[in-house]
């Protein structure tokens, strides 16, 4: 029995839920039969991989969800051997290069060159290109993203490429101007509580609209997690209850505190406390703009109307020397004692101001 | 001796050299004193030499000259080689004119000299001189027995014999013979010993020799090549005469100290009481001192005293325990002369062994064996033929730390099974004591650690080493010397005989550039280091170049270890506690600009830029957090938590791709939305409804392709400090009921191979469930994927079989089966096989 999410996840593309006019026009993409290379972008569980699916679904009809799964080894230049876990259909090949690290160029041309270079092998299917799925091309790096402009349009007779990314931003302008973007919109709040209703109507539940708000509120319109969280409040408590607090996952709960300490206390022993947090945070993975946003989204919400400002601007100040640098730790304690200083600072003028 | 030479010019004042034939044998002769006499020179100031003025000097014939010239062409060739000066001296001197030689001081220092080292060499050189004048005149030869005898003549006696038949010297040296009178007399009474000690002195002199160079008169740099070819005589007729040689030198090398000129060797305690440092009651000196004199007593053949090994922390142990002792320390604080000193102190005897030899394990075992069984003939010689052995010996290892590479392979673990055997005390020395090589050694040592001395106790011992050197220095001065070598006192008499060479008088200001140059560059560790970037009182001293320099003591770790430190600094200029945020404020910043300069470095390699780096990631918050560092300097948390969250997002990439096929999204999904609920459904059944959930946490398991490692790291990447382990919820009874059941399901199938490359830790937690066939069931599941393992597997299972039904014991069943699933887990079929393989054996 898996989870709702990955239980009540439309196949087709005539069944999603929403954005349905977009469905439609990619239907009509499969069918006039000049299919080009997609970028599909979209913020985290709005649905992109979903969309992906079923549109090979329409391109190659049922038997592309014969997925296997393999591992391609590949050599480097410099002879180190590599291996990259791909999940292919006889249609399809999907791979996430970023998996590779630094050599994600190496799995790009090695990779992407081999499955564009051979020929449909199956004369009954309904194409003549087999399709490459690039996950996560935001962490591709640039040179991996030049390897594969001139392999895009080389084979583009064989061959074609959904690139799936949560921003274009970090997406080189040559491979953008040689896509069709498609970006995959949040589902709106009201579309999250009908998607969450219906699935709970399908478990022989009700969802009481109070909690599905709190639900999408707290998802920040991520279908996926309101999903989990929804399934997660079933577990706890069934029925439903208006009452109910969707659990958070943990790491934003952590998060959190970690906010409620900068608060609570501006001392550089808080500070090295801080620090420890952060660093948990780090070694979860956590992507450090996620922190940044977390913290701040926290932080502004417990501070002075006039501080606001000065906030935002230390926080966009230091999330941008994370991308120019290295060690993100460095940058996130910096904002973190620069936001200690401020505030400190501010509170002491107003109690002053008191007197 | 200035006296001596000037009474000795008085007496010679009058005499006239008398010429004659030998001139060969006698420039020879002569040349080669010219060394010793110089050293003479040197030794008194100039100004004793200038008042002698009454000094003759012989003049030579022209034709004696020229024959001179004739018999030897190749002589002449000699010294136009070394000094073109000499041989127009001699051109000069051939012309008569002599009188140009009396009013010039320099040449009357020559004269002096080459006339008083004929004569203090005559024996030395007087085989020589046979041979060579047997050749040319029956009147040289027997001048040679005459020379022998020479110095035993009184300066007048002397001059008489050479008037009469032989002696003096080349012709335009043919000046006064000098000679002390003291020298004289002890001459008279006891001739050889006499020849003993100048021999002596002139090898002494010989090394004073070189420092004279530097001092260019016009005599010296004439005289120069006299001088060298007098040595070279000096070698060759050592040469002639072997017999003789030996004997002398035997001499010298006994007698206790010949005049060293290394200050270093000059001043060298003496006695334990002049070693600095280590006057007090438990000083090493005196704890070495007693641990030696005692350990006959408690190691020795008869002693069979119960020892009990000491606490690494008992304070005042007499080491009683150990028979060896571990003398550690930075050079130059006087580990080997401690050791030397002791070991006379109690009369025992020294055998060496430092970083020149060999001490291979081979070596270390024969030859140190062999050398402390045998007796010491030394004190025969010293005690001029009494018979006193000391049966005594202390085995010397110095420097080793220096023990290393190919050549002394296995000398540590050698000197620990000599050390173990040894029936003769052992001292080792090093530097570093933590050094990785030494630490095995140091557990069968007492530890006796040197700590370098402080600057007032180093100040006082030189005080009057200057003084004794007529060095003038001021005690600051001295100060400024020391601390400029960080307290190595043998580098500190190193340098002061090297500036005082040149100058009697330091002055501060010279001396103090002097030390600066000559600082010892030490390397600090990144510890120190950072103490010194956030210390005020350190900072007082330093100028920016010195600030920015800490830096560079390692430039890869230092922004790291400023990082770490920073936030326990206490800046001093901060007066508020706003301040102090203010001040961290900008430190911080500034290291997260340093970090954008090193991003930049490593990239786009502008190595260039690293004094900036130096500047944002060190300096600036050094100035910020100026101050004092409040706690302990940690290492930098970074480079561990930057690993951790390298093998987090290798175990979340794991997992993401296992669970692929029934999730969408990738692993960043996974990690923040996926990791909980997935956990939770498997977790939950087992927490409710306990053994009876097993079969509802396996299925969940099964849908998303989650095995038992996956289970683990699932369960790791879901552990938040402060966060209850789920698992912790779960009896250790239904651990083992889930693994049970997961073994005997067979696991299930998975869409992949899972004799992936990625080896999964085993350990911690999931020990409970147990392996018991574990991998077993996995190698079921990849068998779909990889035929090749069907055939292995097959094979192995009958195998089995066979061996279960042959040999009986249960236990032995249950040891195959845990090592096959880990062989399974592990490899491929291959390797699996041969993981059962070895279980049955």
């Amino acid at each position: 029995m898996s989870l709702w999410v990955d239980r009540y996840r439309p196949k087709s593309l005539g069944v999603l839920d929403y954005h349905k006019e977009q469905a439609s026009q990619l239907k009509n993409l499969v069918k006039q039969g000049d299919f080009p290379h997609l970028l599909v972008y979209g913020p985290s569980g709005a649905g992109k991989k979903t969309r992906v699916t079923c549109l090979l679904r329409e391109l190659y009809g049922p038997s592309v969800e014969k997925l296997r799964m393999e591992s391609v080894s590949i050599t480097t230049p410099s002879g180190k051997k590599l291996d990259v876990k791909t999940i292919s259909s006889n249609y399809h090949i999907e791979v996430n290069p970023s998996d590779a690290g630094i050599y994600d160029r190496c799995v790009v041309m090695e990779l992407v060159k081999n499955a564009a270079q051979t020929h449909q092998l199956d004369p009954s299917g309904q194409r003549d290109f087999k399709v490459v799925v690039l996950t996560e091309v935001d962490s591709l790096s640039v040179d991996a993203q030049h390897a594969l402009r001139r392999t895009m349009e080389k084979y583009v007779a064989t061959c074609r490429l959904i690139l799936i990314s949560n921003s274009t931003s970090r997406v080189i302008p040559a491979i953008r101007s040689r896509c069709l973007g498609v970006r995959v919109a949040a589902p709106t709040s009201d579309q999250i509580v009908s998607i969450l209703q219906m699935v709970c109507k399908k478990e022989g539940l009700t969802l009481p609209l109070e909690l599905a708000k709190k639900i999408v509120d707290k998802s920040e319109r991520n279908l996926r997690l309101a999903l989990l969280m929804c399934e997660s409040c079933k577990v706890q408590e069934t029925p439903l209850q208006d009452k109910q607090e969707p659990i958070l996952p943990q790491w934003q709960v952590f998060l959190r505190e970690t906010a409620r300490t900068i608060m609570h206390e501006q001392s550089p022993k808080q500070l090295m406390e801080v620090r420890g947090r952060l660093y948990e945070l780090l070694c979860h993975n956590i992507p450090i703009q996620m922190i940044f946003k977390g913290l701040l989204k926290e932080l502004v919400s417990n501070c002075d109307m006039r501080l606001k400002a000065a906030v935002v601007e230390e926080a966009a100040f230091f999330e941008h020397r994370v991308h120019q640098g290295n060690k993100g730790i460095f940058h996130l304690e910096a904002f973190v004692a620069k936001f200690m200083c401020i505030y400190k600072k501010f509170m002491e003028d107003s109690v002053i101001d008191m007197f | 001796m200035s006296r001596d030479i000037r009474s000795f010019f008085s007496v010679q004042s009058s005499k006239k050299v008398s010429q004659e034939s030998s001139k060969n044998n006698a420039k020879e002769i002569s040349t080669s004193k010219s060394k010793k006499k110089r050293a003479v020179i040197e030794s008194d100031s100039d100004d004793d030499i200038f008042e002698v003025k009454t000094v003759t000097k012989a003049t030579t014939s022209p034709a004696v000259d020229k024959k001179k010239q004739k018999v030897e062409p190749a002589r002449v060739n000699a010294v136009d080689v070394f000094g073109t000066d000499s041989v127009k001296r001699t051109a000069r001197k051939s012309n008569g004119e002599t009188s140009e030689f009396h009013n010039d001081p320099d040449f009357d220092q020559v004269l002096q000299e080459l006339d008083e080292s004929q004569w203090e060499q005559g024996d030395v050189s007087s085989n020589k001189n046979r041979q060579i004048s047997s050749q040319e005149s029956s009147a040289s030869s027997s001048q040679s027995p005459m020379k022998e005898l020479g110095p035993s003549l009184s300066p007048n006696k002397r001059s008489s014999s050479s008037s009469s038949s032989s002696s003096p010297p080349k012709v335009h040296k043919g000046t006064v013979p000098e000679y002390s009178s003291k020298s004289n007399e002890k001459e008279v009474c006891d001739p050889p010993k006499v020849n003993n000690l100048q021999t002596a002195q002139s090898n002494t002199k010989r090394l004073k020799l070189e420092k004279l160079n530097h001092v260019s008169t016009a005599s010296q740099s004439r005289e120069k090549g006299k001088s060298e070819i007098g040595e070279a005589s000096i070698i060759s007729s050592k040469k002639t005469s072997p017999v003789k040689t030996t004997k002398k030198e035997t001499r010298p090398v006994i007698e206790p100290s010949p005049p060293s000129y290394m200050w270093v060797d000059k001043y060298k305690p003496t006695s334990l009481k002049q070693i600095i440092g280590q006057q007090g009651d438990k000083s090493n000196v005196k704890k070495l001192l007693s641990w030696l004199s005692s350990w006959h007593s408690n190691h020795g053949s008869g002693a069979n005293k119960k020892l009990v090994r000491p606490s690494p922390w008992a304070k005042d142990d007499s080491g009683a325990f150990f028979k060896a002792a571990l003398l550690s320390g930075p050079p130059g604080v006087g580990k080997t002369t401690t050791a030397h000193l002791v070991c006379k102190e109690l009369g025992m005897d020294v055998v060496e062994f430092n970083a020149s030899d060999t001490r291979s394990k081979k070596l270390m075992s024969d030859e140190v064996g062999e050398l402390l069984s045998s007796k010491s003939l030394l004190p025969f010689f010293q005690s001029g033929g009494e018979s006193k052995t000391t049966s005594k010996h202390v085995l010397v290892m110095d420097e080793v730390d220096g023990m290393a590479g190919n050549e002394d392979r296995g000398g540590v673990a050698e000197l620990i099974n000599l050390i173990k055997n040894s029936k003769c005390p052992v001292i080792c020395m090093c530097n570093d004591r933590n050094h990785a090589k030494i630490r095995s050694l140091a557990g069968y040592c007492f530890d006796l650690r040197f700590y370098k001395p402080r600057v007032e106790q180093i100040r006082g011992a030189l005080m009057s080493v200057c003084f004794k050197e007529k060095v003038q220095i001021s005690p600051q001065a001295l100060d400024e010397v020391i601390a400029g070598t960080n307290c190595d006192i043998r580098q500190v008499l190193n340098n002061l005989s090297m500036w005082s060479s040149t100058q009697k008088k330091l002055n501060t200001e010279q001396v103090k550039e002097d030390a600066n140059a000559a600082k010892k560059i030490i390397k600090l560790g990144p510890w120190d280091a950072v103490r010194k970037v956030f210390s005020s009182e350190d900072h007082k001293t330093m100028s920016l170049m010195d600030k920015s320099d800490l830096f560079f003591h390692d430039y890869g770790i230092m922004p790291l270890f400023v990082q770490e430190a920073y936030l326990t600094a206490s800046p001093h200029a901060a007066k508020k506690k706003t301040d102090v945020l203010h001040h961290l404020a900008r430190a911080a910043t500034s290291i997260s600009y340093g970090d954008l300069i090193e991003k930049t470095i490593r990239s786009s390699n502008s190595w260039s830029l690293l004094p900036v780096q130096s500047i944002f990631s060190s300096v600036v918050p050094g100035e910020w957090m100026e101050g004092h560092l409040t706690g302990q300097i940690q290492f930098p948390s970074w480079l561990g938590k930057n690993s951790r969250g390298n093998k987090m997002s290798r175990l979340l990439q794991d997992l993401q791709v296992h669970m692929r096929l029934s999730i969408s999204g990738g692993k960043q999904a996974v990690n923040l939305d996926y990791l909980e609920p997935i956990m939770n459904s498997i977790i939950r059944p087992l927490t409710s409804e306990g053994a009876q959930g097993v079969p509802k946490t396996l299925e969940a398991m099964q849908n998303y392709y989650v095995t038992r490692d996956d289970l683990d790291s699932l369960l790791e990447l879901c552990k938040w400090p402060g966060r209850q382990d789920p698992m912790a919820a779960v009896e250790s009874k239904v651990k083992a009921a889930l693994t049970r059941a997961y073994n005997k399901g067979g696991g299930f199938m998975t869409p992949y191979a899972l004799d992936a490359p990625i080896k999964k830790k085993r350990g911690g937690a999931h020990d409970d469930f147990g392996e018991g066939g574990d991998g077993e069931a996995e190698a079921e599941g990849s068998d779909d994927d990889e035929s090749d393992d069907d055939a292995g597997d097959a094979m192995i299972k009958a195998k089995k079989t066979d061996k279960k039904d042959s040999s009986g014991p249960s236990s032995s069943k249950t040891t195959v089966s845990s090592r096959g699933s880990r062989g399974g887990s592990r490899g491929t079929g291959a390797t699996r096989a041969r993981g059962r393989g070895r279980g049955k054996k």
